[in-house]
């Protein structure tokens, strides 16, 4: 009796061991078939006419023609503006997929979360990988904590556009891209003027010229790098909003709006390469700014700095969990340094390539200029120089809630007068205690 | 006996109370995780939460079937070794093995939001650590297990979530029931583990006091009985005192009355009428003679062995015999010599040999064959007895293996033994110039038997 009861103890156990294993395996290898891909539909730039999918089935194709037993897999339909929301929910339920696309201001939770996979073994193994390939600035915006977690895909340099017809019309020539905060000071102190002597101003040098932008071109960031103090008490910092503070003073109290630059009366306007690529060719270019031709330059630099600005960028990584390592990253791989597929970031979307071998290519060049009428054609080395020059800043944890902070604060502050070193030790002491949560 | 019953009751259901709570608390720590992990992204919060979380949480699915497979084997081995009790130390080595691999899975599902389960894991171990130091060691490891594996420490260097983190995506309320919920959890299950020791530690000094108890009985035991044993040695001698008494009361002193008052009538009787004096003498001489056939049968009797009373052949078949009737044992006896007679204290030996070599076989070896041979060659006697028992793979020497070689070594003799194949003596003595001593004793014999015939002619 006590025989058959010991058999049958063993044969529940022998049964819930060979379940608890088998149903492990098959949550870990599953569908060994199936590379799950997540993508958004629209721009995360903020400006219409982007589609992803074209170039996504492009890479599919290619990919599947090297894997011919691997499918690859995306939803469909999830908005750009929804899509950190959907990753967030799919990485909760477990589901996610096993390559994403990373936006620039999730990347750091991404990556301290654990989600994203810790690319440096591959990186390090794999031998046809080089990332030199990439622009330095890039390239890093897809590490985190000195590793890499994944790979930038398109970005989106900052450039400054300049209304030629008006800067014509005062006998202004256009700057060159080496310029500096003192040619940029020059031209909007002798732009601004009443033109038809109605008592109004109807001429202003600039519009949405930042103090983060100044920051970027004197050399210096707002935060460091880790997140974890900000440089208000650099001497570069206080320069910049120095500077920021003199320049709108030129509009002489006058609150420049972006009607008046779409109506032409504003000589430059910081703009981001993707909005030039929206408005510039047809049927934008009509729709928007008809009065004037215009073109685009590098950011003017500060004293202590050169002309770089900001970029943000759009990056693939893979998750942390997947079980089709190698799939996911030759994927991961072909979306980012395949010269086909990151030509297609051109033909496709409003963004720019991060690979130094399309962007230099003639065919890029031909594709940009396409539709571009006039000599309004974006000149080669520009977008070389400024995307290598381009500023990627750290997004950790609290940079969102310092820097909404900080621009207030900032902006309160040109506005007023104020004695600057109390007013940047006031705003020290405050960031720093959001920075040190 | 009552008593340590009802100890042996309540840590039982002490015990069974922490399993159940245990299995309780961690499937609702569970759930509660997995199904607030579905309901932030059915609120579409999840950009938010996933903020505020500290690592990328585990699949649900996998935690689940992580913790209640875990959860299963370790209740089930809890359960089996309980009911296998009587298993092997290695066995239940190998088992703890894979308790505390379970354990693991478990505290690492829950990301040591609660490590309660420590607690049912020390107190199913600590009944298989036997010595009371070595619980108090394990007790103490246990304890800074316990507190190695709490959520605070770990967490300053893996990054964890913790329970709260789950619980604050609720509102107020909700979040203070959960939280409070698993505090009370919490407490009831360390305040069982707490009775538990104490049970245990009660049930432990008990047993000691009940051993210590037995142990004073007994030695109390062994002196009564070590008194009777005087005792009883003494009436002995008493009961054969007055046996001997008795005897020589019944024929010597019959005898030697007779004898005496018979001499005293010849005395008289020898100047009167010498013929009837000389009757009379030859009267007393027949007295003489049956006391002394008398004293003899009563010496025969007053000896303990048969080998006394009889010649060392007669003597071992008596013994083979009454072994054999006894035991039901088939006792074979070869002797390759014409005749077994040999001096007084070799024939003891050989005796006592040949009957603790059998006692033995039978009561250790279990042996149903015994086969005694007894040999002669080159002056010296070979005795070899072996059986069919269970032998012994490594002998020790006992006490009667130690008796036997200091009776043969005492005659220069040897003594071999092996226990490969049954058990097998192996007894060598040299005789004692056999011949003479043949000779000296049936000298002897003829010269009692001539003085006898000597007297009876008279």
């Amino acid at each position: 009796m006590g025989d058959i009861k010991l058999k049958k103890g063993t044969g529940i156990l022998f049964v819930m061991a060979v379940l608890f294993i088998s149903s492990l395996i098959y949550l870990h290898y599953g569908d060994q078939n199936t590379l799950r891909v997540g993508i958004f539909y629209g721009s995360n730039w903020e400006v219409p006419g982007t589609v992803h999918y074209e170039i996504l089935d492009q890479a599919i194709k290619k990919f599947e023609s090297k894997y011919p037993n691997v499918k690859v897999e995306y939803e469909k339909g999830i908005l750009s503006n929804d899509y950190s929301e959907w990753l967030s929910e799919q990485i909760l339920k477990g589901t996610e997929p096993d390559v994403y696309l990373v936006l620039d201001e999730d990347f750091n939770t991404l990556a301290s979360l654990g989600a994203l996979k810790n690319l440096d073994m591959l990186v390090g193994g794999d031998k046809e990988f080089d990332f030199n390939v990439f622009y330095s600035s890039v390239y890093k915006a897809g590490q985190y904590e000195g590793s890499q977690y994944a790979l930038p895909m398109e970005c989106n340099p900052t450039l400054m556009f300049v209304n030629k017809t008006l800067l014509q019309k005062e006998g202004i020539k256009v700057p060159d891209n080496d310029w500096t905060w003192d040619d940029f000071y020059d031209i909007c102190k002798t732009i601004v003027k009443d033109s038809d002597g109605d008592g109004q101003m109807d001429q202003f040098g600039c519009y949405d010229y930042t103090w983060l932008q100044a920051v970027y071109s004197n050399g210096i960031t707002p935060f460091n790098q880790s997140g974890t103090s900000s440089n208000f008490l650099d001497e570069k910092f206080s320069q910049s909003l120095e500077f920021v503070k003199r320049l709108e003073a030129t509009n002489r109290n006058y609150q420049v709006t972006s009607n008046d630059f779409d109506l032409g009366k504003v000589a430059f306007r910081p703009f981001t390469f993707s909005d030039y690529r929206t408005y510039m060719p047809y049927p934008w270019r009509i729709k928007k700014y008809s009065g004037f031709e215009w073109t685009c330059i590098r950011m003017p630099a500060g004293p202590s700095g050169d002309n770089r600005s900001e970029m943000s960028a759009l990056m693939a990584g893979m998750s942390s969990r997947t079980e089709k390592k190698q799939c996911a990253w030759d994927f991961v791989k072909l979306l980012t340094t395949d010269t086909d597929i990151q030509k297609l970031v051109y033909e496709d979307t409003s963004a720019a390539s991060v690979l130094k071998s399309v962007n230099t290519s003639q065919d890029t060049m031909n594709l940009l200029n396409k539709d571009t009428p006039g000599d309004s054609i974006i000149d080669m080395s520009l977008l070389d120089t400024a995307i290598d020059a381009g500023v990627i800043p750290n997004r950790f944890e609290q940079y969102e809630e310092a820097y909404e902070k900080t621009d207030s604060l900032i902006k309160s502050y040109v506005d007023e007068e104020g004695d600057s070193s109390t007013f940047l030790f006031q705003m020290k002491n405050q960031i720093d205690k959001i920075l040190k949560k | 006996m009552e008593k340590r019953k009802d100890a042996a009751g309540y840590q039982h259901q002490c015990f069974t109370m922490m399993v159940l709570l245990n299995v309780i608390i961690v499937l609702f720590l569970t759930f509660t995780i997995v199904l607030t992990q579905y309901r932030v992204a059915a609120a579409q919060e999840a950009q938010k939460f996933i903020g505020t979380l500290k690592v990328m949480p585990e699949r649900p699915e996998q935690r689940i079937i992580m913790v209640v497979f875990s959860l299963f084997f370790l209740c089930g081995i809890i359960y089996y070794k309980r009911k296998n009790e009587a298993e092997g130390k290695e066995k239940v080595l190998l088992w703890n093995v894979f308790e505390i691999i379970f354990l693991i899975f478990v505290l690492k599902e829950l990301d040591m939001s609660y490590n309660g389960v420590i607690f049912l894991v020390v107190a199913d171990m600590l009944i298989y650590v036997e010595d009371r130091k070595n619980k108090l060691i394990f007790l103490f490891i246990a304890f800074l297990c316990y507190m190695v594996c709490s959520y605070n420490l770990v967490t300053m260097f893996i990054p964890l979530n913790s329970f709260e983190t789950w619980a604050a995506f609720y509102d107020w309320n909700t979040e203070r029931i959960f939280l409070s919920v698993k505090t009370i959890c919490e407490i009831t299950n360390m305040v069982l583990f707490l009775i538990y020791i104490v049970i245990l530690m009660m049930k432990d000094r008990r047993e000691r006091e009940r051993i210590k108890l037995l142990n004073e009985q007994l030695q109390k035991a062994n002196e009564q009985l070590h008194e009777f044993a005087q005792e009883k040695e003494l009436m002995g001698e008493t009961k054969e005192r007055n046996r001997l008494a008795r005897e020589i009361h019944d024929t010597l002193g019959h005898i030697l009355t007779g004898i005496s008052v018979g001499i005293d009538a010849v005395l008289v009787l020898m100047d009167i009428a010498p013929d009837k004096a000389k009757e009379q003498l030859e009267g007393i001489g027949d007295t003489a003679r049956r006391g002394l056939q008398d004293v003899r049968r009563s010496v025969r009797k007053l000896k303990p062995d048969a080998l006394e009373r009889m010649s060392l052949n007669n003597a071992i078949h008596q013994m083979i015999e009454d072994m054999s009737k006894v035991t039901n044992t088939k006792i074979y006896f070869v002797s390759y010599m014409e005749e077994l007679e040999f001096e007084a204290d070799e024939e003891e030996v050989i005796y006592r040999i040949i009957q603790e070599s059998t006692t033995n076989a039978i009561r250790h070896g279990k042996a149903t064959e015994i086969w005694i041979r007894i040999s002669e060659k080159d002056e010296e006697l070979m005795i070899i007895i072996s059986d069919n028992g269970c032998g012994c793979e490594s002998i020790k020497e006992g006490f009667g293996l130690k008796h036997i070689r200091e009776r043969v070594e005492l005659l220069n003799g040897k003594v071999n033994y092996q226990g490969m194949i049954g058990f097998t003596i192996i007894a060598k003595i040299p005789i004692r110039n056999k011949l003479t001593g043949k000779k000296d004793r049936d000298e002897l014999n003829n010269l009692a038997d001539n003085n006898d015939k000597a007297k009876d002619s008279q």
